[in-house]
């Protein structure tokens, strides 16, 4: 599966990489305050907020629940509506569809619109081996191609490239000629883009709610491509997971008053197209045939697991836009096409713990992602989900399993954390400290602690812990009495008073 | 020991970090409890909620933590926690592993209900917004993650700060990002932690306070250990102190 | 390339693809339909307590914070009002629908004597390839909505043989005519029109694309641009009687 698309570096080298680009992580920080700063504002202002997202989590839940007859349901609506269905259990047998699409009608170029799901089976890579020309055409997506580089962000891919590297870029590999103004550069792109549109054979895209009762399509987009290809080229594949399904139309206004929201910040996108089938009869333009590539790849196991509320995740990147860590590492330190907390999730749900066992780790825990999901995935519970599964599957190195055993021994027994907090590390750190209250760099030979001392100080134990001092001052401490189901605390013997 | 309007007996719950490196704060918050009018215990047989495994994924290895706890405070009618983590952990967190246990569950359920967060604990329970305290100092406020949102304890910590004499509070940007320690990922991931923990003491230094202050002892460690480091290194260019709220409230 | 393709595969059906789906869910064969909660589909917007004059009001409103260009007037004045915002766009071609309300309307009438632009149609026995040319060489498109919304100033367009979905997509300039009596609180609101319209018989377009100014990006350092693939320009003319 290429969701993990760079498997050369571990995440602590991906993160050394992606901290050492300074224009890399400021431009995610300022992504990240803007587009958050935006969404708030809109949220704030909107008292129905809470109630969409119970509506979305309970529409989207209702659909995962039911995913047999919806899939089922959407399928042949859409049949019925003149689209011609491919079903794709894996990534393979996805390009083993478009394998057979380009082959049946004989194509040669493809405009593509910005989609996750094309990217989660590598299509594009397929379609350059077969010598098919596959144009991106969303901007930074356009960017990011012509790069040859990965996104960093789902939304918006190609923030790590500022002005001059893109018209650089665009100079030596598109022949553009002009200066490094945005505007200037987006024309061009308009430009030579709208030529592709004009002439490729197929459009492929994506969907963001399939609707079940009627068969349809839905595509959200701020530049117009998902438009283009929707509407020009005469062959159109379209690329569905089973989990972006809705129940009927009627679903897509909550839909679409939480998205464009959480994604970019703004009430609604420029434009939101439900297209249904080919075009009809008398039509002169849309495409003559269209196809839908319905693919699993993996979904259907995050059944009946906690990662089975993924399946309501709409990929805003409103996680992304908030989390302390994706912040700092950008999408690149994830090295997933899907990063930040969702991309935690998502990745190594649909991966396995083989392949992604690190990740989880990349992440505090603060919760800040499931305030701001949408449909109200629980994200941090579902990252730490992971931690326990590869714990328990052993899927961390021994090394580490020890110390935390040992760890956790000591601070569940009491005269061994008595020993080890208050005698072994107190002075030991007094004594590496060299008589002072913390450490600063003298700890920085010890593996693990170093992490922390190499940029951070650490005060010392204390030899007289505040158990001490209460049990001296406070007329000791309390005896807790433990008898038929009940608990009663008796208090400590200086004074006798035992109140239970 | 002033014996006010209010008696209550109730059970402290530091947390082990106060316990092995800030007895101090524990103090403090035992001083502002009394003198509220509660009479402060602390059971024996406590040591570490167990949060820190638990959430590194080592649920077997918590699980014997979690019973200590229970077996140490289940017997009180309050309990009193210096850490909203730490509480998070036992009210949130625990009730996955016990809720079907015969001996612990009832009595973790029963446990569950008597738990106080030490500021939610003063505005909510005491009714007390104005302890007395007087500070003269700017002081600002990192709103730690799990108090914060995972408790949803958002305004007693505010609304006590607000009330101490002399203390003028600013804001600081952001307040309720997170500092990066999220337990073992400050050692597991050093690099990642130390980004966020540093943006964070830029922050600090922004708002123009002379005090940060938190409610949570982890995090004001971490930050800490950064602002002290950045004021070595010359990145921070003035002292600012940081304080656990009970300090700030018993001053 | 990173994935290995098989010469040899197996085309799935559709209960081979639905079936370690049912069998995770634990689902016999022939799942029944499962029992929906319409209720939920019925949520609130800010814009429902608003009459209609409010809502028309509420629609320039968002249209100005999108700055979208909004032109008001009467049926009677429609043609004059439609000369006007063409003529401010400029010289080029224009591509109109082949409905006939056009004509009724007299905007193309009025276009053809008031302008000196070339008034093209979209026909739908000129072909593909001549619609599309036309189009895409046209400074100016213009259509009639299906519905507008006030919540977000936007605008329901569906394709029909008559109007194609590039004479709203390729030109430079969007013209769209909105009759004040279409302008709903929410995306809602056209929903459950489409809805109607599906109950009645009358099948949903093969595309219907919800439009709320022009195309835009902000791919390069977060710079807003507009005119990406679509309209560079969007402008509204509401008609009310």
């Amino acid at each position: 599966m290429p969701i993990i698309y760079n498997k050369e570096q571990n995440l602590q080298e991906r993160v050394e990489a992606a901290l050492a680009d300074d224009f890399k992580h400021n431009a995610i920080e300022t992504a990240q305050n803007t587009f958050h700063a935006k969404r708030s504002l809109l949220v704030e202002a909107l008292p129905m907020w809470e109630e969409y997202r119970d509506a979305c989590k309970a529409i989207r839940d209702h659909v995962t629940e039911n995913l047999d007859y919806y899939v089922r349901e959407f399928a042949t609506n859409a049949e019925a509506a003149g689209y011609q269905m491919h079903y794709a259990p894996t990534d393979v047998d996805a390009l083993h569809a478009v394998l057979d699409i380009v082959e049946a009608t004989g194509s040669l170029s493809c405009v593509k619109s910005k989609s996750m799901m094309t990217e989660e089976i590598g299509v594009n890579d397929l379609l350059e081996d077969i010598g098919v020309k596959c144009i991106e055409t969303d901007c930074a997506e356009a960017i990011i191609q012509t790069a040859g580089d990965k996104p960093s962000h789902i939304v918006v891919p190609a923030l790590h490239f500022d002005r001059k590297a893109i018209a650089e870029l665009f100079r030596q590999k598109r022949g553009y000629t002009g200066t490094e103004v945005p505007e200037e550069i987006t024309h061009f792109l308009r430009q030579v883009l709208r030529e592709e549109f004009l002439s490729a054979d197929i459009g492929m895209r994506g969907c963001n709610f399939a609707v079940a009762e009627t068969g349809s399509l839905t595509i959200v987009s701020n530049e117009g491509n998902g438009r283009m290809v929707d509407s020009i080229p005469e062959v159109q594949i379209a690329v569905v997971g089973i989990d972006r399904i809705v129940p009927d139309l009627a679903t897509l206004d909550v839909m679409m008053s939480l998205l464009p929201r959480s994604a970019v910040g703004a009430k609604i996108t420029s434009y939101f197209t439900i297209d249904k089938g080919p075009r009809r009869e008398g039509e002169t333009d849309g495409p003559r045939e269209a196809h839908i590539i319905l693919v699993d790849n993996g979904r259907h196991n995050l059944l009946g697991t906690p990662f089975q509320e993924m399946a309501r995740c709409m990929r805003c990147g409103a996680c992304l836009n908030t989390c302390p860590v994706y912040r700092h590492i950008t999408g690149h330190g994830y090295g997933s096409i899907y990063p930040g907390p969702m991309g935690i999730v998502l990745t190594t749900a649909l991966e396995g713990y083989e392949n992604a066992a690190q990740l989880p780790y990349a992440c505090t825990l603060c919760g800040a992602c499931d305030d701001v999901c949408p449909s109200k995935i629980p994200l941090h519970s579902l990252v730490h989900e992971h931690r326990k599964n590869i714990v328990a599957g052993g899927y961390n190195s021994p090394v580490e399993r020890g110390i935390y055993k040992g760890a956790a021994q000591m601070m569940g027994h009491m005269p061994l954390y008595r020993i080890g907090t208050s005698k072994v590390a107190a002075y030991g750190m007094k004594a590496l400290s060299m008589g002072g209250d913390s450490l600063t760099t003298q700890a920085n030979w010890i593996p693990v602690v170093n992490g922390w001392t190499s940029s951070r100080d650490i005060d010392n134990m204390k030899t007289t812990q505040f158990r001490d001092w209460f049990a001296k001052n406070r007329n000791g401490l309390s005896e807790s009495v433990h008898q038929e189901g009940y608990t009663t605390a008796t208090r400590g013997d200086k004074t006798g008073r035992g109140d239970a | 020991m002033f014996k006010g309007a209010y008696y209550m007996r109730i059970a402290f719950f530091p947390g082990c970090m106060v316990d092995m490196m800030y007895p101090e704060v524990g103090i403090a918050a035992v001083e502002v409890l009394e003198r509220l009018g509660c009479e402060v215990e602390l059971p024996k047989d406590q040591i570490c909620c167990g949060q820190m495994f638990l959430n590194s994924g080592y649920e077997k290895e918590t699980i014997p933590m979690m019973k200590q706890v229970i077996d140490a405070y289940s017997g009180y009618e309050t309990i009193v926690s210096l850490s909203g983590s730490c509480l998070h952990a036992i009210v949130n967190e625990y009730p996955e592993y016990l809720d079907d246990d015969p001996d612990y569950g009832p009595r973790l359920a029963r446990m569950r209900k008597n738990c106080w967060e030490f500021t939610d604990f003063i505005v909510n329970k005491l009714g007390v917004t104005d302890v007395g305290a007087h500070l003269n100092a700017k002081v600002t406020y990192h709103k730690s993650c799990h108090l914060t949102r995972l408790l949803g304890v958002k305004e007693p910590p505010l609304q006590l700060l607000q009330a101490v004499d002399g203390l003028e509070y600013v804001v600081m940007e952001q307040a309720d990002r997170c500092c990066g320690f999220g337990g073992t990922f400050s050692l597991k991931e050093p690099e990642i932690s130390t980004e966020i923990v540093r943006e964070k003491v830029r922050t600090i230094d922004a708002s123009g306070a002379d005090v940060v202050c938190g409610a949570d002892i982890a995090c004001l460690m971490n930050i800490k250990g950064a602002l002290t480091r950045m004021r070595r290194e010359g990145k921070v260019s003035r002292d600012i102190r940081v304080m656990h709220i009970a300090e700030i409230l018993n001053s | 390339m990173a994935n290995e393709v098989p010469i040899q595969h197996h085309a799935t059906t559709l209960d081979e693809f639905i079936a370690p789906i049912q069998e995770r869910l634990g689902h016999g064969p022939g799942t029944p339909k499962p029992v929906f909660d319409e209720k939920l589909t019925i949520t609130p917007h800010v814009t429902d307590k608003l009459d209609h004059a409010a809502l028309i009001e509420r629609f320039c409103a968002e249209a100005a914070a999108l700055g979208t260009e909004l032109s008001r007037c009467t049926r009677e004045s429609l043609g004059r009002t439609v000369v006007h915002v063409v003529q401010e766009n400029g010289a080029g071609r224009i591509i109109l629908p082949s409905q006939q309300i056009f004509d009724d309307l007299q905007i193309t009438q009025k276009l053809v004597a008031h302008t000196a632009n070339e008034v093209y149609r979209w026909d739908p026995a000129a072909g593909r390839e001549r619609n599309i040319e036309l189009a895409a060489s046209a400074n100016i498109g213009i259509t009639l909505a299906y519905a507008a919304i006030a919540e977000t100033a936007t605008i329901v367009q569906p394709c029909s043989p008559k109007c194609g979905r590039s004479v709203s997509l390729l030109p430079s300039v969007h013209i769209a005519i909105i009759d004040a009596k279409t302008i709903v609180p929410a995306m809602r609101d056209v929903l459950a029109r489409l809805e109607e319209d599906r109950a009645a018989g009358k099948e949903i377009a093969s595309q219907t694309v919800f439009i709320s100014g022009p195309s835009n990006t902000a791919d390069i350092e977060l710079v807003r641009v507009e005119g990406v693939h679509g309209p560079t320009k969007v402008t509204y003319i509401i008609v009310e009687d």
